[in-house]
């Protein structure tokens, strides 16, 4: 048989932890927030709670699903066998581990020593996942572009990750020569737009267009995008270290255009489609876009130095990680997890049987409310930060909170499946 | 009933068989959705050729699908061989789903 790409993903078993770790980190995540709002909305930058969320959110919940869907997708997106399963499962165990001991010790006054075993065990996990997804992709000739985000993403992966490393040692032997303070604002971007966006610009520009089934698509606008990125990446970490304020400009400048042009390919895609009458899971996942628009105009205005109540920085980073990347991965989910386990079911059994479809193995309506909530709270949320209101604030992140509770119901119902004979 | 498909054997009948496979993402039988673009059947030795499109190259359900229509040739046609060739040229459109199809397109 004609092998398009699922038979050579690693079994089900070995990728659906990652989505079970994902989903319960957000709801977390979340329920920190929404009990430490001083740590959010006053002293937002260098606190223990706000570091705990952040790497709640950032390790648990999205580079967990992203790990996860990357080892179901590669195989499929690039037609290769998934380098090694066993990696795949060793992967998971040194993220779960790593991410529980990371947040513990920065939860618990940083421990100097647990960031630095923690952290040496994130980077263990950021090394096999490298290999795995290298060797996996190896030379396919497939999705040229998706290829060079994704290779590109996960050397940025690397570098988040060493830097990382050295904040939490320098915690305990101070040896920057620098502020850390730096560094860790250059291990935030290298995080969030180097390997998270670069990331989702990757995967995005092969599975959006499949799911609103659109063809024959020019694919220069992505590279202009991966021109702009890296060097609004490359320039801003250079400005950082070497402290020359004029190619920070330079770089959120670029990086203000990379975000556009793919923004641009992604309006295209949205205009050509093919399939009119989007689903939920698909309607998440494109109310995701506009929010990019909302971390421009932050990023401008805090480049060109607006004064509000609310670190402008910190605005459009969360808005970036709870607007864009959440959002996306909330909508996402829904085309990837009930796949993954009904291949697993229900494969087979198909033709021989009447068998049910993905879709039926969650529940719609709980999925709509999901989507009422998610986005209602996240809009209340940005307003509250910019706003400084903390009765809206409860009630943003109170919304959000609904939404983590159905999207987890919905993902242990998809997950603790069973055959149902029609 | 399976004896009498073997002996009224058709392409047209074959044609209607695949209405039976469902595309998982999409809701749509193949029929419906304009994915299959060829029938051939041969009657000594009994087989058949289906020649079949994805909606995109990479569909990740691309094997699930090729997988029920040979199992769904196989239980409705005993004895029938089939084989699935995916063909990409001409590469599917919207102009290839039936009215039906649209129907149940937009009617999720």
């Amino acid at each position: 048989m004609f092998n398009q790409g699922t038979n050579r993903a690693p079994s089900a078993n070995s990728v659906i932890p990652f989505f079970v770790l994902s989903a319960v980190s957000w709801l977390i995540g979340i329920v920190f927030i929404a009990f430490n709002p001083d740590s959010v909305l006053i002293s937002v930058y260098f606190n223990e709670v706000m570091l705990t969320i952040t790497h709640i959110l950032v390790l648990g919940f999205v580079t967990s699903v992203i790990f996860g869907a990357l080892f179901q997708l590669l195989p499929v997106i690039f037609l290769q066998n998934i380098y090694s399963e066993k990696l795949t499962k060793s992967i998971f165990y040194l993220l779960l581990f790593g991410t529980i001991g990371l947040c513990f010790s920065f939860y618990f006054d940083s421990n100097g020593i647990g960031l630095t075993v923690f952290g040496s065990l994130l980077n263990i996990a950021v090394i096999l996942f490298i290999i795995n997804v290298w060797k996996t992709i190896g030379k396919s000739k497939e999705n040229k572009v998706a290829k060079l985000f994704i290779k590109t993403s996960v050397v940025w992966l690397a570098l988040t990750a060493i830097a990382g490393l050295l904040l939490a040692i320098n915690f305990l032997i101070p040896f920057l020569p620098f502020a850390h303070l730096e560094l860790l604002k250059v291990h935030a971007h290298f995080g969030i737009i180097g390997w998270f966006v670069f990331l989702i610009i990757g995967v995005s520009s092969v599975l959006i267009p499949m799911f609103l089934l659109v063809h024959n698509l020019e694919s220069r606008p992505l590279y202009f995008a991966y021109v702009l990125l890296l060097s609004s990446l490359i320039l801003g970490g250079i400005s950082k270290v070497i402290s020359i304020p004029t190619l920070m400009y330079i770089s959120y400048g670029l990086g203000v255009l990379g975000f556009i042009y793919y923004l641009n390919f992604i309006h295209v895609v949205y205009k050509m489609r093919l399939r009119r009458k989007l689903d939920f899971g698909l309607k998440k996942t494109m109310i995701a876009f506009p929010s990019l628009i909302v971390v421009i105009i932050g990023s401008i205005f805090f480049i060109a130095g607006f004064q509000t109540d609310f670190n402008l920085s910190a605005f459009y980073v969360i808005v970036l990680i709870v607007g864009f990347i959440a959002t996306l991965i909330l909508g996402q989910f829904y085309k990837t997890l009930p796949f993954i386990v009904w291949l697993k079911i229900y494969k087979p059994f198909v033709g021989k049987e009447k068998t049910l479809l993905p879709k039926d193995l969650y529940n719609y309506t709980i999925l709509k409310y999901q989507f009422y909530s998610h986005v209602s709270g996240f809009i209340l949320f940005f307003a509250s930060l910019l706003l400084n209101l903390i009765s809206l604030f409860y009630i943003g992140i109170g919304l959000l909170m609904i939404g983590a509770v159905l999207f987890l119901i919905n993902v242990m119902q998809i997950v603790f499946h069973q055959k149902q004979t029609l | 009933m399976t004896s009498q498909n073997i002996e009224n054997i058709s392409e047209m009948g074959i044609f209607q068989s695949l209405k039976e496979v469902i595309d998982p993402e999409l809701y749509v039988n193949i029929v419906d959705l304009g994915l299959v673009y060829g029938v051939i059947l041969t009657k000594d030795p009994l087989s058949v050729k289906i020649e079949l499109t994805l909606t995109s190259k990479g569909c990740p359900m691309g094997d699930a699908i090729i997988q029920d229509v040979e199992q769904t040739l196989m239980r409705l046609y005993p004895g029938l061989t089939v084989n699935v060739e995916l063909v990409w040229e001409p590469s599917w459109s919207m102009d290839m789903v039936t009215d039906e199809g649209h129907a149940a397109f937009n009617g999720f």
